[in-house]
């Protein structure tokens, strides 16, 4: 192995990481918040070492030799590109989140022993997803991802539902990385590298075929409709923490990948372009009405997050269609807000779960009351999902209505117009929500302990939820160092 | 000079209006003697008005942007001087059979008018004239209420007040389109530029003062509004519609002869409708079809006159015929009221001398087709007026709602029975007794209809297109998440208790849709990259 | 930057720091928290009124800051002439309906929160009115709306107010979105948001495109106008809301359909794009007045009457908009002052008469005249106001529309009509004064007598009628010194 240490840094962090955390929990029989503490710590430092890592991008963009592993055909190949170490210094930040938050939430599951060393690790496979270089490694990486999240999902195993879901999920994402590894064995035999690299050189036929399952793959995973029905099952029954993770960074960074690999094996921009703009209108409308009449919260949030998944695809597909990097800025922008977004949405759900013990909607009357913080932020989450002004989800529609009337066109045109209906759809979705914290209790009363009035929500659930709230209004206040962050990344990788 | 000009204009304007908002604050605390002192001090000024001579007095103040100017002559100064003895008559009259003062409603009303009034005669610029003849019509209107809980004197208000709230909207379209031409609002500028216009436009100009005129001379078939406060009104208020607002609309006219006259269709057109309507009254009248009184249809009668008159353009004495016409309304007026103060050969014979008179003046100005036709008509007019005193015209002081026929044993003629009988029901019933309730009616009703079907239509469509959503989601949910959960779940359980034979099986497990999609979307991605 | 700019962002961050504190201080009273807002409103209308020596100097106030300058994004502020009339009638308007509320009883319950949603629904307004950067003005446009749907949701009537709030954030979110696609359209040719630099380049975009905006300007406004047919969220919304919030709603928020226009299309393009429009919207206008009048006719609700005779009065002023005639224009402008001082007049009376008699209904109210003399006048000043009986207010903004009406060259018989159609605002106001002031007061609903609060801003409002109705100038010189600024010279 030679080559650049610093490109596998974080990942090793992550992986011994994990390992060491479930030996020394084990051994100590450390309790939980102590676990979710030295979580936090390795998470912080596989965050130094990321933003280490992109403070380099720029003088590694031209070296040939900025990689760690083997070069050889058959080698393992890390290489850090500005894209990747982006969207991972928000995983890594959404993941401190997380573990702060299944501080408190794990507090009554016995087993939270593997939860973080799980959480580690796919995180862990996500890195590696984005810093990989070469298709066997992404392959690996993708299905040990896969296998850790199936796991979390399934931890609450006492629920039927969540070991289903579980189990849709593994199902469904095999499938897809079986056809992925259709995808490398066709470009394996036509270029016979597997480095990203070198078959860029002289894709063809058969590398476009590989880049046509890679694209099926990785949308299947980001949830895509018509391959998106895992979503509500998982969202809804996986722990919300874990929901949180999988909805603001998981699903929608595969999103990301989708370029980065299917460019190189042989798609032109107008191929995918088109393929992200007829699907985001699919997400779009599909999420959006299928979220009407949702009882339960957190299959209502994922609902929700299938037409965000749309409003990515559409932003990164008058990117890709049209050439403009307008496009391309919103798509990455809109990213960032909804990790945040859905992350605090789906731990804010997680706390109304915790104390009254029920998912359903209606649970949520008198919330404003007694829980005060938390339906504030939930609130917060809502209207910025909603895209109200001076929240961070506004001006990623300003950028989306921006690119797609700069482009002109009349493809653009009309999915702008379903973007609009779905986004007015996706109002009278979100405003009766938001209402319901704050109208009082019906008569029978759904809560299942009513001794609780008015309970205190733990520090350590509520930190994380407050911090994302102020981080979106922030966002929404003053969009314009995100933004400058962005259009760097853009600019590096270009590069 | 131009000071004590602006000096008795500004008291003889301000006079009755801090006296009529005085009355309105503070209880009456006024003797008999200042109604009469006022109205003296008015006449007075006047007459030094008139004796400083006819001159144009721009004031210091403006109002939107245009300067209020006055232009002091002898015609509005005598018509109102005119008008004014007619008041005081009705004082008199007043102070003779009531020993009680004047409520204070009615000496609020009057001193308004009597400000309104005098800015609306000597105004130089047509929109303070307008908004003069506005608030005159208002005050007309607000002299048939009585009290608050009276709701049928409120009916009544509301019916005159908007049928001359129409009349001031039909001469309002004709000042703006003159003014759009114009690009002034002065009275004599206004009109000398009317007349350059072209022939359309001055037509629509013509007819909406015409039909201002109609309607503030209350001349048959639009003096229902004078009838009605005819009937109910009875102090000296009375003054203001049945005096004020006439002579406003003589003057009007007056006004408007250069336009009338600017082309021979006008004039003719004028003529024709003059000499129509007088025969239509009288007809209407002989045949005992409508029940106005005579005050009002005389004075009907007599604006037709008028028309006639100046279809010609202005002839000498004009202004005198007017006050000669003001001056019979109120011999009229004081006929029907007291019948013992007034000899019936004044009633009769004062008309035909005042037309005779100025048709004896005019020798040489009118064709003698148009005299031969005038003295017809003053004669037959005066055999009907002799007609009307013989049989009583008893005055109503009710409104009966629905006016019925009133048979007559005199008329023996059963064809023209017949056909009057046609007539009155066609127009005077249906059209303009009934008609203009019906109007209403028909306004209500269709609000009604427009209510029910497109207010509530939108309401309809509106909760019908959220049915549908709500209905579509409905749908969606239940093909979507019913029931593909339920078939989730069974395969989930065979699955799940068949844990050991799942590799065997995984090629040959029957494919639930989701599953199918995943080569489904390959096979388009597929096709799309090779085949597009 | 010169020393008075400073005081322009004020009247935006004065009425957030009442809105904090109100926030903060839970406990507060209904007086106190009205209070509050009431001294926020007024510095944010005395801070215009000192400026106004600044503005005649320079012709108009502007103050930028960058926000987000990858963007071109500023957060710029303008006062001119044009907005200043917009920004005193709804600050003024909003005050006026604060110190009403003080004498209602909503709001006893979480009183900082009304008073703050209050001061927010107004600084909605106002900045609407001073923004100079297009992406700002949509933040407050879009600020407008989610303050009054949340004072619908929380304060309204009944159980239906969640379907009405609901309605109506889809339908005027529709029209701001069309709003939004002609703004972004627009900024993302010129590579600016700043609404200054745009008004200089906008001419030179292809005509096609500039009717298509136009088009989506004017349809975008017209729903906040509430221009038949797209006045379906209005009634309900008016009949739902509080009563102050109808008032600000009714008086002030419709205005912001008319300033956008204004602001929008008619600043940005050439009058020639706009000409093809100008019959469109003469007859639309024609259609709402009679619209309106009639529907006014046969509601029964008195709440709902008077809306809709909102929807008639919009149609005014979209009649005046669209003569492009500097007459008429200057009328609709005088329009929307007027407008507002006699919708909050009549609004208030209704108030008074729904606390005193508890009844909607316009059947079951009669006889109040005799009772309630003042309040009686008040409503008469109101009712001729409306009528457009001189020396009222609304008898001059007629008078120019009209005139306008026959300047634009549209053929007579349009004017006309819409002069006729006038006769019905008599015919409506007239019955809703009948009905509920004269005859015999029913015996079971007796009325009880009615606070000071509600009748001291009631009777000064009606004073301010007939006091405007009487010295329009300074009013008029305004509105042309606006409308100069937008066309140039005029014919």
């Amino acid at each position: 192995m030679s080559g650049l240490f610093i490109a596998v840094l974080p990942v090793s962090i992550l992986i011994g990481g994990a390992f060491l955390i479930y030996l020394v929990s084990r051994f100590f029989q450390l309790s939980n918040r102590f676990e979710s503490l030295l979580t936090v710590l390795v998470l912080i430092g596989t965050l130094v070492a990321l933003i280490f890592l992109y403070n380099q991008i720029p003088d590694l963009a031209g070296r040939p030799d900025a990689f760690f592993g083997l070069s050889t055909p058959g080698g393992i190949l890390w290489k850090p590109n500005a894209l990747g170490v982006f969207i991972l210094i928000i995983a890594t930040v959404i993941g401190i989140l997380i573990s702060v938050f299944s501080g408190e939430y794990l507090s009554r599951d016995p087993r939270y022993l593997v939860y973080y060393p799980l959480v580690l690790l796919t995180l862990a496979g996500l890195m590696s997803m984005f810093l990989s270089n070469d298709l066997f490694n992404l392959f690996l990486l993708t299905e040990m991802t896969t296998i850790a999240a199936s796991s979390l999902i399934a931890f609450q195993y006492q629920h039927e539902n969540a070991i289903k879901a579980s189990f849709k999920y593994l199902i469904m994402s095999s499938l897809g990385t079986m056809i992925m590894l259709l995808g490398i064995y066709f470009v394996y035999r036509s270029t016979g590298e597997m480095h990203l690299d070198r078959v860029l050189a002289s894709p063809d036929n058969f590398t476009r075929i590989g880049a046509a399952c890679f694209l099926m793959g990785f949308s299947l995973k980001a949830g895509v409709v018509p391959l998106h029905t895992w979503v509500p099952d998982v969202y809804g029954n996986a722990p919300s923490a874990v929901s949180g993770l999988l909805a603001g960074v998981l699903s929608k960074s595969m999103l990301f990948i989708v370029p980065v690999i299917c460019l190189r094996l042989g798609m032109t921009r107008v191929e995918l372009g088109t393929y992200l703009m007829v699907f985001a209108c699919f997400n779009m409308l599909v999420g959006s009405i299928r979220m009407l009449k949702q009882h339960l919260l957190r299959r209502f949030l994922s609902f929700s997050s299938i037409a965000q998944t749309g409003y990515l695809m559409f932003g990164l597909g008058i990117g890709f269609y049209y050439n403009l990097d307008q496009g391309l800025s919103a798509g990455l922008y809109l990213f960032l807000v909804i990790a945040v977004m859905k992350c605090l949405a789906f731990l804010s759900a997680g706390i109304f779960q915790f104390y009254s013990g029920s998912q359903d909607i209606e649970s949520l009357r008198g919330a404003g009351n007694r829980m005060p913080i938390t339906a504030f932020c939930f609130s917060v989450a809502l209207a910025g999902l909603a895209g109200i002004p001076l929240l961070a989800g506004f001006t990623g529609k300003w950028m989306i209505f921006s690119a797609s009337l700069a482009a002109g066109d009349l493809f653009s045109v009309i999915c702008l117009g379903i973007f609009m209906v779905s986004t007015l759809i996706g109002l009278a979705g979100y405003l009766p929500i938001l209402v319901k914290q704050y109208q009082p209790p019906t008569k029978a009363g759904i809560f299942l302990n009513p001794a609780e009035r008015a309970p205190r929500v733990s520090r350590w659930m509520l930190a994380p939820v407050t911090l994302l709230a102020i981080l979106v209004l922030f966002i929404g206040i003053f969009p314009a160092p995100w933004i400058n962050l962005v259009e760097q990344v853009m600019g590096w990788m270009l590069i | 000079m131009l000071d004590l000009v602006n000096l008795l204009i500004f008291l003889i304007f301000s006079l009755p209006l801090i006296l009529g908002i005085l009355m309105v604050l503070c209880k009456a605390c006024y003797s008999k003697w200042v109604f009469g002192i006022e109205i003296g001090f008015i006449i007075a000024g006047l007459l030094g008005l008139g004796l400083l001579g006819e001159q144009k007095v721009v004031s210091s103040l403006s109002f939107m942007g245009e300067p209020i100017t006055f232009s002091i002559s002898t015609t509005p100064l005598l018509l109102y001087l005119g008008t004014l003895l007619a008041l005081s008559a009705l004082v008199w009259r007043h102070s003779r059979v009531d020993e009680a003062l004047l409520p204070r409603y009615q000496f609020v009303l009057l001193n308004l008018s009597l400000s309104f009034g005098f800015i609306a005669f000597i105004s130089g610029q047509f929109m303070i004239r307008f908004i003069a003849l506005e608030i005159v019509g208002l005050l007309a209107a607000l002299t048939v209420l009585s009290a608050f809980a009276d709701s049928l004197s409120y009916k009544r208000f509301v019916f005159i007040f908007q049928l001359l709230r129409l009349g001031d909207l039909s001469i309002l379209t004709s000042i703006l389109l003159i003014n759009q031409h114009a690009h002034t609002l002065d009275i004599s500028q206004m009109i000398k530029a009317a007349i350059d216009l072209p022939v359309n436009v001055r037509t629509w100009i013509l007819l909406g003062f015409l039909f201002a005129l109609l309607i503030k001379l209350a001349v048959w078939p639009f003096g229902h509004w004078l009838q009605r406060i005819r009937e109910t009104t009875v102090g000296v208020h009375f003054w203001i519609s049945g005096f004020l607002m006439p002579s406003l609309g003589y003057y009007l006219l007056y006004r408007i002869i250069p336009i009338l006259t600017s082309d021979i269709l006008f004039q003719n057109f004028t003529l024709f409708l003059g000499l129509v309507l007088i025969i239509l009254i009288l007809l209407a009248n002989i045949l005992r079809l409508v029940k106005f009184d005579r005050f009002t249809q005389m004075s009907g009668i007599y604006g037709c006159f008028l028309l006639g008159a100046v279809a010609f353009g202005a002839s000498q004495y004009l202004a005198y015929y007017i006050l000669g016409l003001i001056l019979y309304r109120l011999v009229l007026f004081l006929q029907a009221e007291a019948p013992s103060l007034m000899s019936k050969s004044v009633v009769t014979l004062m008309p035909i001398a005042i037309n005779g008179f100025f048709i004896w003046v005019n020798f040489n100005h009118y064709p003698m087709a148009f005299m031969a036709g005038w003295v017809l008509l003053t004669g037959l007019t005066a055999y009907w007026n002799v007609r009307m005193t013989a049989q009583k015209f008893s005055k109503t002081r009710e409104i009966s709602p629905t006016r019925k026929f009133h048979t007559s044993n005199d008329i023996s003629e059963g064809l023209i029975l017949k056909s009057a009988q046609w007539l009155y029901q066609k127009l005077e019933i249906d059209i303009f007794s009934n008609g203009f309730s019906q109007l209403g009616d028909f306004f209500n009703r269709i609000a009604a209809w427009l209510n029910t079907n497109i207010e509530q239509g939108f309401e309809r469509l509106w909760s019908w297109s959220g049915q549908k959503l709500m209905a579509i989601s409905e749908v969606t949910f239940l093909t979507f998440e019913v029931d593909a959960a339920e078939k989730t779940g069974a395969l989930v359980d065979d699955a799940l208790s068949s844990l050991d034979i799942y590799e065997q099986n995984i090629l040959k497990r029957s494919l639930r849709l989701d599953l199918v999609w995943i080569p489904l979307l390959l096979v388009v991605i597929l096709a799309f990259l090779f085949v597009v | 930057m010169k020393s008075y700019e400073i005081l322009l962002p004020g009247i935006t961050v004065l009425p957030i720091i009442g809105v904090v504190v109100l926030l903060i201080w839970r406990k507060a009273t209904k007086k106190q928290a009205a209070t509050i807002g009431i001294l926020c409103e007024a510095f944010a209308l005395i801070i215009p009124i000192i400026l106004l020596a600044a503005l005649r100097r320079e012709g108009s106030i502007l103050f930028t800051l960058p926000w987000i300058p990858n963007m071109q994004i500023s957060f710029s502020l303008e006062l001119s002439w044009l907005s200043l009339i917009f920004l005193l009638t709804e600050v003024l308007v909003t005050l006026t309906a604060m110190i009403y509320s003080l004498g209602e009883t909503t709001g006893e319950k979480y009183s900082n929160y009304y008073y703050a949603l209050l001061l927010l629904f107004s600084l909605g307004m106002s900045g609407t009115t001073l923004a100079d950067d297009v992406f700002l003005f949509y933040i407050f446009w879009e600020l407008m709306l989610i303050a009054s749907v949340l004072l619908i949701l929380i304060w309204g009537h009944g159980e239906i107010r969640f379907k009405v709030a609901l309605k109506y954030f889809i339908v005027t979110h529709l029209g701001s979105l069309m709003v939004l696609v002609s703004l972004i359209t627009l900024y993302v040719n010129f590579g600016t948001a700043s609404l200054s630099a745009l008004i200089l380049q906008a001419s030179t975009l292809p005509v096609n495109m500039q009717v298509f905006l136009i088009l989506f300007f004017i349809i975008g406004f017209s729903v906040k106008m509430a221009i038949f047919p797209l006045h379906i969220w209005l009634p309900d919304a008016h009949t739902v809301a509080p009563m102050p919030v109808t008032i600000i709603l009714a008086a002030a928020m419709l205005s912001m359909g008319t300033y956008g226009i204004l602001r929008f299309p008619f600043a940005l393009f050439p009058l020639e794009s706009i000409q093809p429009f100008a019959l469109w919207m003469m007859l639309a206008g024609l259609i709402s007045e009679v619209y309106g009048a009639l529907i006014a006719l046969a509601e029964k609700d008195i709440k709902r009457i008077i809306a809709y005779s909102s929807v008639s009065q919009m149609g005014y002023i979209l009649f005046g908009l669209g003569t492009l005639t500097a007459r008429g224009m200057q009328g609709s402008i005088l329009h929307v002052v007027y407008h507002a001082i006699v919708k909050a007049l009549l609004f208030m009376v209704v108030g008074i008469v729904i606390s005193m008699t508890g009844e909607r209904d316009i059947r079951k109210i009669s006889g109040l005249g005799s009772k309630f003399p003042i309040l009686c006048v008040c409503a008469a000043i109101g009712v001729l106001g409306i009528s457009g009986m001189p020396p009222l207010g609304i008898f001059n903004s007629e008078w120019l529309i009209f005139g306008g009406g026959f300047d634009s060259g549209v053929s007579i018989v349009l004017t006309v009509m819409t002069l006729i159609g006038s006769l019905l605002t008599v015919v409506y106001a007239l019955r809703f004064f009948g009905l509920i002031f004269i005859g015999e007061p029913k015996p079971e609903a007796l009325p009880v007598k009615t606070t000071r609060a509600l009748i001291i801003p009631t009777v000064a409002v009606a004073v301010f009628l007939i006091v405007e109705g009487l010295a329009p100038a300074p009013l008029m010189s305004w509105a042309i010194r606006g409308l100069t600024s937008i066309f140039g010279s005029f014919q």
